[in-house]
């Protein structure tokens, strides 16, 4: 049976898929094996990563979206 | 500024009796932040209730600001507990303006220079006055997020009752939405406990935590053991290897921990 998951759970998704889609206002920007997720290259899903907190994070300000409008006309 | 002990809650009679809080107990100090997690119907959210009096039928001590709480509370215990709660959507009036959710508690609690404190709340959270006259269907999730979380501290409080904060937003705004939180309590020197299922989220903003199974805490610990991922109890074990994603092998070993 085919599955497709819809989340904003990044972890989830790389671990219980097999591939992720990144969308980015009603485009995809990136597409690549789940297991290959934390290297995703596109600054959108760079982004979405790095504002994720830690369990061994040290507590500090998280990075957030700086949105580029550039990313929005594909 | 949180003391909670031997806290019993139940909902309904007889056969039908749940137990969803039974006996916990644990403190939180002035500016602390303390977590408490746990998988969905562990009882996180009943204890949050029992706090901020949303439920009556409990049974055991509540002290807040050194008080002993009883079943109703008063006028002041609300102007110096509030809560933000998991839903932005279900959480505000979809037909209040955003100028009337914020202006109202400062009218009941007889607060002087509501415009003033309006404007300045609204900056606070990062969003300024344009957004006063909105409604919240014009508005996005983490906005209308910001918006409860301007209205719990409008009044001024010294404790902030945080349920799952950040769960309905996605992890960009949930950034956002936690690096707001950290500096409120930081300036307002606020005291927070936060529920979650997100155990990152806990060890990001809390100290302290403990884990819920079944009604009880089976595990309390500092974040700094959290790090280490050392734990005493099989239930928290298995709650931290859950969080690290999905795992076919370790969802089908999953253990009810009674």
């Amino acid at each position: 049976m085919g599955l497709m998951f819809i989340s904003h759970d990044l972890n989830l998704v790389a671990s219980f898929c097999d591939r992720v889609v990144i969308m980015y206002a009603g485009r995809i920007v990136e597409s690549c094996p789940a297991a290959e997720l934390h290297a995703a290259r596109h600054p959108y899903t760079r982004g979405l990563l790095a504002a994720l907190p830690r369990i061994e994070g040290g507590g500090g300000e998280l990075p957030t979206l700086d949105r580029d409008p550039a990313w929005a006309e594909g | 500024m949180i003391r909670v002990e031997d806290l019993f809650v139940t909902f309904g009679h007889g056969a039908a009796t749940v137990h969803a809080v039974r006996g916990i107990g644990f403190a939180v100090a002035e500016g602390a932040a303390f977590g408490l997690v746990g998988e969905s119907g562990s009882g996180k959210s009943t204890v949050l209730n029992a706090l901020s009096g949303l439920i009556d039928d409990w049974r055991g001590r509540i002290e807040i600001a050194g008080e002993a709480q009883g079943r109703r509370r008063d006028k002041g215990f609300y102007r110096r507990l509030q809560v933000v709660f998991q839903d932005p959507y279900g959480s505000l009036h979809p037909r209040h303006t955003v100028d009337r959710v914020l202006s109202e508690p400062l009218t009941v609690h007889g607060f002087a220079d509501i415009d003033a404190r309006v404007d300045r709340v609204l900056d606070e959270v990062g969003l300024g006055a344009q957004f006063r006259f909105r409604f919240p269907h014009q508005l996005s999730g983490g906005q209308r997020q910001r918006v409860a979380i301007a209205r719990a501290i409008v009044l001024e409080p010294a404790v902030l009752l945080l349920d799952e904060p950040t769960s309905a937003l996605d992890v960009s705004v949930q950034a956002e939405i936690l690096n707001l939180l950290a500096r409120i309590r930081r300036e307002r020197g606020l005291t927070y406990l936060l529920v979650s299922h997100n155990l990152a989220v806990v060890a990001h903003m809390c100290e302290h935590i403990a884990v819920m199974n079944h009604g009880r805490i089976v595990e309390a610990f500092s974040v700094a053991r959290l790090r280490e991922g050392r734990f005493e109890n099989a239930y928290t074990e298995q709650l931290f290897r859950a969080s690290r994603g999905y795992d076919r092998a370790a969802a089908a070993a999953l253990v009810d921990y009674e």
